[in-house]
């Protein structure tokens, strides 16, 4: 066993850029479907506000199968002529300063309160969309993503080219003909019905739906990516109200290959009422995501393996204690319950679209035990220590090595609206996220310290040596950081039919980032990515351009 | 209490039987169900998207309407909403054509629609001033193109659309609906936005009766019917049928 005097932090530009990627540096954006337009010879602000986002009477359409409200098409599927398909390309300009607040562990890579300025165009991507009908109660819906990304490889920047599904779905519409969406199936790969569709907004890659985005665990579910499963949603209508619904079973997996042994569950349901007068809609629902993951899928895997499991065992035998890796690391527990409102209005001759969104997160355990976590001190390594070093340390000494479990929550949501300045052309979204995160690394359990400093003596023929061991994430290195605050304003402009313009600033206050691990504290091969909340603000101008085809 | 929840359920899986409903209450819930988000719940054209759409929806509570075969102040006949149901209204308005809807719903939603303007209850029965569709469409030639352009210049019609039909005269920056919403008048070498079609026949009817509501008066009883069918051979061959061989 060999001891390093004090653990470092030990952050590598590559995480920097890891970081950056995850925290949306690529802004991402959709589009209406020009395809729809097409087939019903219609302008896109007849099923959209502005696009991507739906309108009332687009959403109502969308939920029949791609078929206006009220019609089932007739065409048998084998004598269709044509399936619809359109694309379309973007362009941005990201003017982004990143300011580190953080001493002594910048997790961007950044040298403590230091500060890094974008510049920068983004290369040309787009979506390729098809979909459509295939007769009276069938429908399908295909996204492909082609997005530029950035790599490091030895310490070089790369952009490849990515391509990848964003959507892929085949749906039964109207399973009772009623002609207005009561009862879909859908199968494959498709958003979650959430009260406020990630792909179809507003904002940019930059500012997504900050409490539908969290992942607490490096590769854990979130409920903004599109999910592999299967779904009954739909909407009933009675009167001037509107219930809106949604079963899911899914992956939690973001769309990646499963296997943990438990589906995901999502259930939306909503109510909705037309008015008359200055309010002309309200809507309010809720949300409940109950999904599990499994803790051995997590990239780098992070749950320690056989050999490392086999090794606690042998400790805790040694220590005389109850061995408490998790039991069920297949199936790790989590939760997103979310209450969602949203007011329609006509203001002065002004629509205006408030919404409101508020979530909560939980997820069992994101250490990988059940009940107490065995603090890893400072040392790890190749020596295979660390995490026991209690036992391990000269004569055995007790350090006041905690063992706690360590559960993620989270509380959030966002306030926004999106107001229809020139009809057709011009519309402005302001919009605020916020986001309050507890039991984030080096949090405290239970008011303990699960990653502790502490530092102790070896002497050594007469010389002594002081060891100084942490995580090198303590609460006193990471600030007191759990809030992150996002306000961003766009404005969107239409100048004519298939191209949008988009103008963005924004202003964040702390983020949530998905930094390795030192490597003194785990095991490398774990590469855990313990979600925190680092002391990082950001401000940005974003340009872009898109235009559909 | 699990019949009743059953009975709750079934009731909210099934939809109601035509022939169990009063044809009002059909229509008035198709029409919230496809009609209300633009037109509003009242049907005063007002709805959740009118806001953001180019041309605003119709006012059913006005009597109104654009697409119709009977004289200015006269009603529609009914085939002419109908008609304007399943066909749509050209591709710069928003209303969709229907055709996937049933016979039977768009009857409903009609009866519905006709029920908020008290007038079409009152006058039931009545005969409504029809203008008549021509039999026969003559010929087109290079003559009747020609005083065709001259009577689109004589006529004015460039003041609103433009001397080369672009839809950009100088009458357009004036140009409001009945309600007072600022409107374009279509650029004519985009047939695809014209709402009654682009047929020499449509075009016809266009000018004959004109388009209610709007700013496009009727040349029925200002003009005589050759010169009609004169100014619709100079726009069916100007823009119609641009590109085509000019007939001799």
């Amino acid at each position: 066993m060999t001891h390093v005097p004090r653990s470092q932090p030990r952050f590598r530009f590559v995480h920097v850029l890891m970081i950056f990627v995850f925290l949306g540096l690529l802004p991402k954006e959709v589009f209406a479907i020009p395809a729809f337009g097409r087939k019903y010879g219609k302008p896109c602000q007849t099923c959209h506000v502005a696009i991507p986002k739906l309108n009332d009477f687009g959403e109502r359409v969308r939920v029949n199968g791609y078929q206006l409200p009220g019609t089932m098409e007739s065409t048998a599927p084998w004598s269709i002529q044509a399936i619809h398909f359109s694309g379309m390309l973007h362009e941005m300009f990201v003017q982004r300063t990143i300011k580190s607040n953080m001493q002594a562990v910048p997790p961007t890579g950044l040298p403590g309160n230091e500060q890094y300025d974008i510049n920068s165009f983004r290369d040309l991507g787009g979506h390729i969309w098809m979909g459509g009908v295939l007769g009276r109660h069938l429908s399908f819906f295909a996204a492909l993503g082609i997005e530029q990304e950035l790599e490091v490889e030895a310490g070089r920047f790369k952009s490849p080219v990515g391509v990848h599904w964003e959507q892929a779905f085949f749906a039964w519409n109207n399973v009772l003909s009623s002609g207005t969406g009561r009862l879909n199936f859908r199968f494959g790969r498709f958003e979650l019905e959430l009260p406020y569709s990630s792909l179809r907004r507003l904002s940019s890659g930059l500012s997504p739906y900050e409490v539908y985005a969290i992942r607490p665990v490096l590769g854990a579910a979130n409920l903004s990516s599109s999910k592999v499963g299967a779904s009954v949603y739909g909407a009933y209508s009675f009167g001037v109200n509107r219930i809106i619904y949604d079963g899911s079973l899914v992956n939690g997996t973001n769309g990646n290959f499963d296997t943990n042994t438990k589906k995901d569950f999502y259930g939306r349901l909503a109510l909705s009422r037309y008015y008359d007068g200055v309010l002309k809609k309200i809507t309010v629902g809720g949300l409940g995501y109950f999904g599990s993951q499994n803790l051995k899928d997590l990239p780098g895997n992070p749950f320690p393996n056989e050999a490392m499991i086999e090794y606690w065992e042998h400790e805790h035998e040694e220590l005389g204690e109850e061995f408490n890796v998790h039991t069920d690391p297949e199936n790790a527990a989590f939760t997103r319950i979310g209450l969602d409102a949203a007011l329609d209005l006509v203001l002065l001759g002004y629509h205006i679209n408030i919404f409101g969104q508020y979530l909560i997160g939980h997820n069992d355990d994101i250490d990988m035990t059940d009940e107490e976590m065995p603090y890893l001190p400072g040392n790890g390594g190749a020596e295979g220590g660390g995490h026991l070093d209690k036992a391990l340390t000269p004569a055995g000494e007790d350090h006041g090595l905690e063992w706690k479990k360590r559960p993620f929550d989270y509380t959030g949501g966002f306030i926004g609206a999106d107001i229809i300045l020139i009809p057709t052309k011009l519309y402005l979204s302001p919009r605020l996220d916020w986001v309050n995160v507890t039991n984030q690394w080096a949090d405290k359990v239970n008011d303990a310290d699960v990653r502790m400093m502490g530092s102790y003596d070896v002497v050594e023929g007469g010389d002594t040596t002081s060891y100084m061991w942490s995580d090198g994430m303590t609460r006193s290195m990471t600030g007191s950081a759990n809030d992150i605050t996002r306000l961003t304003v766009q404005l969107h402009y239409h100048p004519i039919q298939p191209v949008a313009m988009m103008i963005e600033v924004g202003r964040q206050t702390n983020m949530f980032g998905y930094p390795e691990p030192p490597l003194a504290m785990y095991n490398p091969s774990w590469v855990a990515g313990m979600g925190r909340v680092v002391k990082v603000n950001s401000s940005w101008l974003m340009l872009m351009i898109m235009f559909a085809f | 209490m699990k019949p009743l929840l059953l009975a709750l359920l079934l009731s909210l899986l099934f939809p109601l039987q035509a022939g169990q409903e009063n044809l009002l209450e059909q229509g008035r819930r198709i029409y919230l169900d496809s009609c209300a988000s633009c037109h509003g719940i009242s049907g005063r054209g007002d709805g959740l998207v009118a806001a953001n759409l180019y041309v605003k929806p119709r006012d059913f509570t006005q009597g109104r309407y654009k697409i119709k075969s009977t004289a200015d102040g006269e009603l529609p006949l009914h085939e002419d909403l109908y008609t304007t149901i399943g066909f749509g209204m050209g591709q710069r308005n928003s209303m969709p054509a229907w055709a996937g809807m049933s016979s039977g719903d768009r009857q409903a939603v009609l009866a519905y629609i006709k029920s908020l303007y008290p007038r079409f209850a009152e006058q039931a029965g009545e005969p409504l001033k029809i203008i008549p569709l021509p039999t026969i469409e003559p010929p087109i030639t290079s003559m009747t193109i020609r005083r065709g352009r001259k009577l689109y210049d004589d006529l004015e019609c460039w003041k609103c659309h433009g001397q080369d039909g672009y839809g950009d005269g100088p009458s357009t920056a004036a140009l409001v609906d009945e309600k007072g919403n600022k409107i374009k008048p279509p650029d004519l070498s985009k047939p695809w936005l014209f709402i009654r079609g682009s047929s020499r026949m449509d075009l016809y009817q266009t000018i004959n009766i004109g388009i209610a509501g709007s700013a496009m008066p009727s040349l029925n009883d200002i003009i005589a019917d050759e010169m009609i069918w004169d100014l619709v051979d100079y726009l069916y061959h100007e823009f119609v049928q641009a590109g085509e061989v000019a007939p001799r």
